[in-house]
């Protein structure tokens, strides 16, 4: 297959795939969706990098992405850009339920493009699983840039799981018309997702809005 | 694997006079650094990776590294791998590390950097953008006055340094423009560890310096002579200056040459991605001040750039031409001329860009448009032709500007200049009129250019899944724009227009088998239904007579049918012959429950919200009621009646289900409601029982079967009414929770949905569940002692809510809580124990707070509180956010509780508790805010020292002078000290609000002690906030 890229040595054309974005937005959450890892319930920030290998399986053969999972959470962790040399291809990654982790993203970008000049990036709005979400979809428009695709995902649901790394391979193999033979081996999800609870859920955010502040009842169960 | 990084865990920290004297280095480094690089960017194995990243982290952190990098730079036969991470250092080291060097050494180091660029003036890339960057961060230390001219010539900025430097140093002139650009970018960077005062400074020169910068940039405009990537680094450098430049005039701007070739880039292959963002900077910039008056202002530049990009238009035309002749080629239908003059190939990305940059325009000026004024509409009408492309993506570019203008033309005109009074507000409303009139058509428009997106195209099923959902998501957008439509156009008329094509597709239906047609349209009359009103008698009737007779074998018109009964479900109770449609809505419903794919969970979502509306007249009418049971049998149980075919649904559809029986049940006549509650648990207890009894037998059922039927009993337990028989149900399977309880204690995810129910059953119950209450806290307590799951305190916060303001129930939740806290704190005594535990610190603090609030005289004046405080203090500082968000909202109704009328009676002793804690409280505090915890919690923090300052008056002063005496005057100046100090104060001494000053003073305290990592060690190692504790011995 025509795919340029590093080799493993089952000859496996293979990508460095740099993860980014704030601490806490679920980098790892999601790049353990892959059934070589694992989701963990309690969050324990990323140290330094943490290297990834996921394989995908394609109409044209087996891809390989090593996904460098970079600490996002604290400020002086890490070697931050230290690790993006090389790098052929980024998903940057925030919050949903956190406006700063958006603000942010420009930032992430900045910083990868001066590294890593016309790779393809995918821009991923994370946790849309969650009730109390602060960043809708229509406010996301930083996407609208060059070489740059936005995801809605939730790592915790498998929702949209394999989209970021589709729209990847897809530019890197410069076929539009690239696509996975077979879904790669995902853990159950924890939640599940549809967008009809999505919109029922920002329906009623708005109507939330207009109404008085409701007992302390807190649902500490649900 | 014995690698030499591997061995050499810390660095010998020395101090060097001259940090770039490469003589000071300790010899060998610079070959373990090599080592290390190639292992961290190629070792293949994680363990080998985390050494090298380890290593190379500390060695940042040494004084040597800045001579190594420095060193390594200068050296023409190192690795680009080397070289990159070098640059990367320098540059690390100069944002972060700055306070390192001795005087005198940033003025050599940035003579080495400029000659740094020279030498890297061809690149690669990637390391001379490291190297403009630590110019850039140098400039952010080194105040305006430290950039003049040594023989004093030439004005004090970094730019005009820039401007010498370009002359003097023409090697360096490719890093020099790059480090043009980023300084507009680094202008408010925290990444650049300076003290807020001067990174208010830096971004104030900055500012001061557009016009030099501007210049410049024009200049090498002029003399560039046709280079395209010149043109490209200047139009980027460019944009981001504009980012400064909001106070400039406008009409400045409007003769920059820049400009000029920001437009004309537009027309350029080479420059059109540079040439789009630029102007989106300045149409940014157009729109950067407050309201109407600010636009205004802009106008000369708004002038210039309307009519430059529309001239784009057509550009795109011809690409959208292409574009549908290609589609209607795949379609094989009759193809779309194509004019053959303006036929340029443009590529996928060109065409996005043009479809963005009309989009941005557009939105910044919606309220332009919305004016109606000619020149505006035209930005209107290009959007429609971007809405018109086949590709989904590019036509929902124009999806939020349409948002923005329904917006603009629906929202209440604010009364700024019109006299008030009704002659004014006629003319508003007049003007309102002419505005809406002239658009409808328009957004007419635009529904026949959007509904055809939602049809199911043919093949569908054989399409992939991800292309599948990139169609349900083009559908939800093409909704969520209807909706837009229609607050324009008014829901009835647009549910007519939707209504025409769905009437003429309902006679082709049965004849065509072309439902897909049909569906569409349906889709579209469902997406609105928030919009028309319960008055609707035109269309509405027709369609629900319609939707009856739909063909009951495609799942997807089913499921739409469904759906559109759901959201229209209002609609139906207060339509006058609801009893003549409901049966057929009902049995079209069944239908629908055991039909294929997706239609049974729209069913389910349906019936809930047919039986919410008409309850009423469900449950008077017995063969509904009957009905309605038999699907609920059949819904919990599909084995049950072999004669039916079986309701296969995932267990979050059969809540609606629950949901919505329950609904009805509950507008029963009493006796009947409480006979059915009887049916309804049946059902949901025999499994239940069965999977128990199957356990005592020694088998192990799966923990998903016990979680389904628990959720189901919580499902009941939630939306059925009628306390006291849902008391009386639970005292009879109280047994068969007792025996849940016992057998899976252990299991966190079968209890929390016991718990669930648990808490479910006394939130409905209420006090009606008081006999048996002693039987739960006593159950409560137990299982807590052996597993400490912590989904059982939540069980308790609900036996507070309910009972706690009992007097008659003081002595069974004093005795529940008498047990749970000892046995919590007990478990929670280090702060790794609330990092391995955290969500039992989360709920143990939520039912804390929630006591306080229900029944704070069973803690305020009972040694718990004490205890509590205590626990609090030692596990503020965790990591988690909510467990730490918890304790710090406890803290504070415990301080709100002094003040307030419920806590007179206990005042005295919750007093007692906090003054001798007070001086670690403000410490562990002042902790958080300098660094222990993430800046994300400084809000919390703030509020917790707002309620505690006017709590403890002047001592808070004392206190936090003494906390404050601890950090060294290095990281925190004595001024700094004394401006937090003061804002404490003022706080402390009135009861106005200074929440304002204070944050202000705790964001500036923050940023000064976060600055770098090393201050930030200081003066967490000065305050000891996890060595504290009360009492301290």
């Amino acid at each position: 297959m025509a795919l340029a890229g590093q080799t493993t040595p089952a000859n496996v054309p293979s990508f460095k795939l740099i993860i980014v974005g704030d601490g806490g937005t679920g980098k790892t959450t999601f790049v353990k969706r892959h059934l070589t890892g694992e989701f963990e319930k309690r969050y324990e920030p990323t140290i330094g990098v943490e290297v990834h290998p996921l394989d995908f399986y394609t109409n044209c053969g087996q891809i390989r992405f090593y996904c460098w999972d970079t600490a996002g959470q604290e400020k002086f962790g890490g070697l931050r850009d230290g690790y993006y040399i090389h790098g052929q291809c980024a998903i940057i990654m925030f919050d949903v339920t956190s406006r700063l982790t958006y603000k942010n993203v420009p930032t992430w970008h900045r910083d990868l493009c001066r590294v890593c000049e016309n790779i393809p990036i995918v821009l991923c709005g994370n946790k849309v699983d969650v009730k109390n979400r602060q960043v809708k979809a229509k406010q996301v428009t930083f996407h609208r840039k060059k070489n740059l695709q936005y995801y809605e995902i939730s790592a915790k649901s498998n929702y949209n799981f394999e989209k970021p790394y589709l729209y990847l391979a897809r530019k890197l193999a410069g076929d539009q018309t690239l696509h996975f033979v077979e879904s790669p081996a995902l853990l159950p999800p924890e939640v599940t997702i549809d967008l009809e609870q999505q919109k029922k859920y920002e329906e009623e955010l708005q109507n939330a809005a207009n109404q008085p502040l409701p007992d302390d009842d807190e649902d500490l169960a649900d | 694997m014995d690698s030499t990084f591997l061995s050499r865990a810390t660095f010998n920290k020395t101090e060097s006079a001259n940090c770039l004297e490469a003589s000071s280095m300790t010899p060998g480094v610079a070959p373990v650094l090599l080592e290390a690089l190639q292992a961290l960017y190629h070792h293949p194995e994680q363990a080998v990776k985390d050494a090298a990243s380890r290593w190379l982290e500390d060695f940042q952190q040494t004084v040597e590294a800045w001579a190594v990098s420095d060193q390594i730079l200068h050296d023409p036969s190192s690795s680009l791998e080397a070289q990159y991470f070098c640059a990367q250092t320098l540059r690390t080291k100069i944002q972060r590390d700055f306070e390192e060097l001795p005087p005198g050494a940033a003025n050599q180091l940035r003579k080495s950097l400029v000659l740094l660029l020279g030498r890297y003036q061809a690149g690669p890339p990637a390391v001379r953008a490291q190297l403009a960057l630590a110019l850039t961060a140098l400039a952010g230390h080194l105040p305006a006055n430290e950039w003049s001219a040594e023989d004093g010539s030439g004005g004090p900025s970094v730019v005009q340094w820039i401007a010498r430097q370009l002359n003097e140093q023409p090697s360096a002139v490719p890093g020099l423009l790059e480090m043009l650009a980023e300084l507009p970018r680094e202008s408010a960077s925290y990444k650049i560890a300076i003290r807020p005062a001067r990174r208010r400074q830096f971004s104030e020169e900055l500012v001061a310096s557009v016009p030099d910068a501007l210049g410049l940039l024009g200049a090498f405009l002029s003399a560039q002579g046709g280079d395209q990537a010149v043109v490209n680094k200047l139009l980027s450098a460019f944009a981001a200056w504009l980012r400064l430049a909001n106070g400039m005039p406008a009409q400045d701007l409007v003769n920059q040459p820049l400009t000029k070739a920001a437009l004309d880039g537009l027309n350029e292959q080479a420059t059109f991605d540079t040439a789009v963002d630029a102007v989106c900077e300045l149409i940014r910039y157009t729109v950067s001040g407050q309201g109407l008056g600010d636009l205004l202002a802009h106008m000369p530049l708004v002038q210039v750039l309307v009519p430059r990009v529309m001239a784009l238009r057509p550009r795109f035309d011809a690409a959208l031409r292409q574009a549908l002749a290609e589609k209607a080629e795949n379609e094989g239908s009759e193809a779309v001329p194509v004019d053959s003059e303006n036929q340029v190939e443009e590529d996928e990305d060109t065409t996005k860009a043009m479809a963005r940059l009309f989009a941005e325009l557009a939105e910044a000026y919606s309220e332009l448009v919305a004016s109606g004024s000619p020149d505006a509409v035209i930005m209107a009408q290009a959007m429609l032709e971007v809405a018109a492309h086949p590709d989904d993506t590019i036509a929902s570019t124009t999806f939020n500007f349409w948002h923005k203008l329904s917006r603009a033309l629906t929202s209440k005109p604010q009364g700024g200049n019109s006299p008030s009074g009704s002659a004014g507000s006629a003319a508003v409303i007049n003007e309102k009129e002419r505005r809406l009139a002239l658009f409808r058509p328009l957004f007419q428009m635009l529904v026949s250019l959007v509904t055809g997106r939602v049809r199911y195209p043919p093949g569908f099923d054989t399409w992939r899944k991800d292309q599948k959902a990139d169609f349900k998501h083009t559908r939800y957008s093409v909704a969520d724009v209807l909706l837009d439509v229609g607050e324009v156009l008014g829901g009835e008329s647009l549910l007519a227009l939707l209504g025409q094509p769905l009437f003429q597709a309902a006679q082709n239906l049965s004849a065509s088998n072309d439902w897909q047609t049909f569906e569409a349209s349906l889709y579209c009359i469902r997406g609105i239904s928030r919009l028309v009103p319960s008055t609707e008698a035109s269309v509405l009737p027709e369609i629900m007579a319609l939707l009856p007779s739909v063909p009951p074998h495609h799942p997807q018109l089913l499921y739409t049918s469904a759906l559109t009964i759901a959201a229209y479900s209002e609609w139906l109770a207060s339509a006058r012959n609801v009893s003549a449609l409901l049966p057929p809505v009902l049995t079209l419903l069944a239908t629908a429950l055991s039909a294929q794919e997706e239609a049974p969970s729209a069913a389910a979502v349906a019936l809930q919200h047919v039986c919410d509306t008409c309850s009423v007249h469900i449950a008077s009418t017995s063969g509904h009621m009957d009905a309605l049971l038999g699907l609920y049998e059949r819904t919990l149980n599909p084995e049950t009646r072999p004669g039916d075919p079986p309701i296969r649904l995932e267990n979050e559809h059969v809540m609606h289900v629950i949901e919505g029986v329950c609904k009805v049940v509950n507008k029963l006549p009493t006796e009947r409601g409480e006979q059915l509650l009887q049916s309804l648990c049946v059902p949901i207890l025999t499994p239940l029982q069965q999977l128990a009894v199957a356990t005592q037998q020694g088998s192990t059922p799966s923990a998903g079967l016990f979680v389904q039927h628990l959720d189901r009993l919580s499902e009941v337990f939630r939306c059925y009414r009628s306390p006291r028989p849902l008391a009386d149900a639970f005292g009879r399977m109280w047994p068969l929770v007792q025996t849940l309880f016992a057998l899976k204690g252990g299991d966190t995810r079968i209890m929390e949905r016991l718990c669930r129910a648990c808490k479910l059953a006394l939130r409905t119950c209420g006090t009606d569940l008081a006999p048996m209450l002693p039987a739960i806290a006593n159950e409560v307590q137990l299982r807590y002692q052996g597993t400490h799951q912590s989904c059982l305190l939540y069980v308790a916060s609900e036996v507070v809510k309910v009972f706690g303001m009992h007097t008659s129930q003081k002595d069974t939740v004093g005795f529940l809580l008498n047990s749970l806290f000892p046995e919590t704190l007990s478990s929670l005594k280090t702060i790794s124990d609330f990092t391995a535990h955290p969500d039992l610190a989360d709920d143990c603090f939520l039912l804390a707070g929630r006591c306080l609030r229900y029944c704070p005289q069973l803690i305020g004046a009972s040694p718990l509180l004490p205890q509590l405080l205590d626990c609090a203090l030692t596990g503020i500082t965790v990591q988690h956010r909510e467990a730490c968000r918890s304790i710090l909202s406890f803290l504070q109704q415990v301080l709100e509780l002094v003040k307030s009328r419920e806590g007179a009676d206990v005042r005295s002793s919750v007093e007692a508790a906090i003054q001798p804690r007070g001086p670690t409280l403000l410490r562990i505090l002042i902790a958080g805010i300098t660094g222990a915890l993430p800046e994300a919690r400084l809000d919390e923090l703030i509020d917790t020292l707002s309620y505690f300052a006017p709590l403890v008056g002047q001592s808070i002063v004392q206190w936090t002078q003494q906390t404050l005496g601890l950090i060294p005057d290095s990281a925190l100046s004595n001024g700094e000290k004394d401006a937090f100090i003061q804002a404490v104060a003022q706080v402390a001494s009135s009861n106005s609000d200074h929440r304002e000053q204070l944050t202000t003073a705790v964001d500036e305290l923050s940023d000064v002690c976060r600055r770098n990592k090393k201050v930030l060690s200081a003066v967490q190692d000065a305050l000891q906030p996890l060595q504290l504790k009360y009492p301290s011995g």
